[in-house]
């Protein structure tokens, strides 16, 4: 009984469906269907300010009312699956996808992707960054067969639209936004360091040696890898680079 | 390492540089370590009951949901200073012209 009427309410919050609850509400005055209404515009205003919290390039981009819009049909077909919000919102990108009226921005997908992998990266568990000074103690014949583990809050992406450049456009307090070449694609990777999130574009060799060691490719190997790529690779700048933003929590040999 | 292409020298060299400039611009634990994270709150603070927009059935604010008939499917932010309206094939982008012209 009490978990009919929840679900009822439910229901009511989430959809506005008011057919089943309507009887059981009693009005001394005004409507009763525009009484239960207000559940609904409260919980859908409510999630619409969480994706609007989560992806603020996204609404930048499209503007206000075309977000509030989406939001509203997000809202309705992915409902919140758990009790907490910090994690809602994760599948907008996917549904950025399938929705006609955002076809004409087909950068808007990945753009969302990103702005996902910074809450990703937000949320992730803390590691202490690799103590550098930890590398010196490795007998050189060892290096290459070293191994990194990757903080968990370090994520690659890769797109055909320059996502990372989009995004910084889309900073607030930026005067002018500068032409972008939407015909070339970024890659970069999101993480934190500090308790703050950070995002970099890489270049292909970077990324290509990342994801390898992330895999669990020895040094040696993802070094090759990365060299194959074509680009003049630079493993010292690189791993100075990725060092001094905390990539690695550790290592073994 | 048997590998021709890539021998242990170099990178032993590359490491061990690496490793003497990460000396200079490594961030300290110390730094980290001053601040600290409070799980379950979301990013800007907005968990279910400090939302302003939760405070509506309070303040009696919203009274209608987002009504469709009220947003037009046009995206009218950044996009179009951006000059990124990338209409597929027959739209013919005229803002993204004139600043590429």
């Amino acid at each position: 009984m009490l978990h009919d009427l929840q679900r009822e309410f439910s229901d009511v919050a989430l959809t506005n469906s008011v057919a089943a609850l309507l009887p059981q509400v009693t009005a001394s005055r005004g409507s009763r269907k525009r009484r239960l209404g207000v559940y609904h515009a409260n919980t859908v205003n409510s999630l619409t300010d969480v994706l609007s919290a989560a992806y603020p390039v996204v609404q930048r981009i499209v503007g206000d009312r075309f977000f509030n819009g989406l939001a509203k049909e997000f809202i309705e077909m992915h409902p919140p699956r758990q009790p907490t919000l910090f994690r809602y919102g994760g599948a907008l990108a996917d549904f950025l996808g399938g929705f006609v009226p955002a076809k004409d921005l087909p950068y808007l997908v990945d753009v969302a992707r990103l702005e996902w992998a910074r809450i990703d990266a937000y949320f992730a568990a803390d590691r202490t960054p690799l103590d550098p000074q930890r590398l010196a103690d490795v007998p050189p014949e060892q290096i290459g067969d070293l191994k990194f583990i990757v903080q968990p809050a370090h994520q690659l992406l890769e797109s055909a639209f320059p996502i990372f450049t989009i995004w910084a456009m889309n900073q607030p307090n930026l005067d002018s936004v500068p032409e972008i070449n939407f015909t070339h694609g970024e890659c970069g990777f999101v993480s934190r360091l500090d308790n703050i999130v950070i995002q970099r574009a890489l270049s292909i060799d970077t990324l290509t040696w990342l994801g390898a060691l992330a895999e669990g490719k020895s040094l040696g190997a993802a070094t090759e890898l990365a060299m194959g790529c074509g680009a003049a690779f630079d493993l010292q700048n690189t791993l100075r680079q990725q060092l001094a933003d905390g990539t690695f929590s550790d290592f073994h040999v | 390492m048997s590998d021709s292409k890539l021998s242990t020298f170099s990178l032993a060299a590359a490491v061990a540089g690496a490793v003497s400039m990460a000396a200079m611009t490594i961030p300290s634990t110390a730094s980290a370590a001053g601040k600290e994270k409070c799980y379950g709150v979301s990013k800007a603070g907005e968990n279910g009951c400090a939302n302003a927009a939760g405070t509506h059935s309070c303040a009696g604010q919203s009274t209608a949901a987002y009504d469709n008939g009220e947003w037009k499917l046009v995206a009218e932010g950044s996009c179009v200073e951006m000059g990124g309206l990338l209409e597929p094939s027959d739209g013919i982008n005229e803002d993204a012209k004139m600043k590429a012209g």
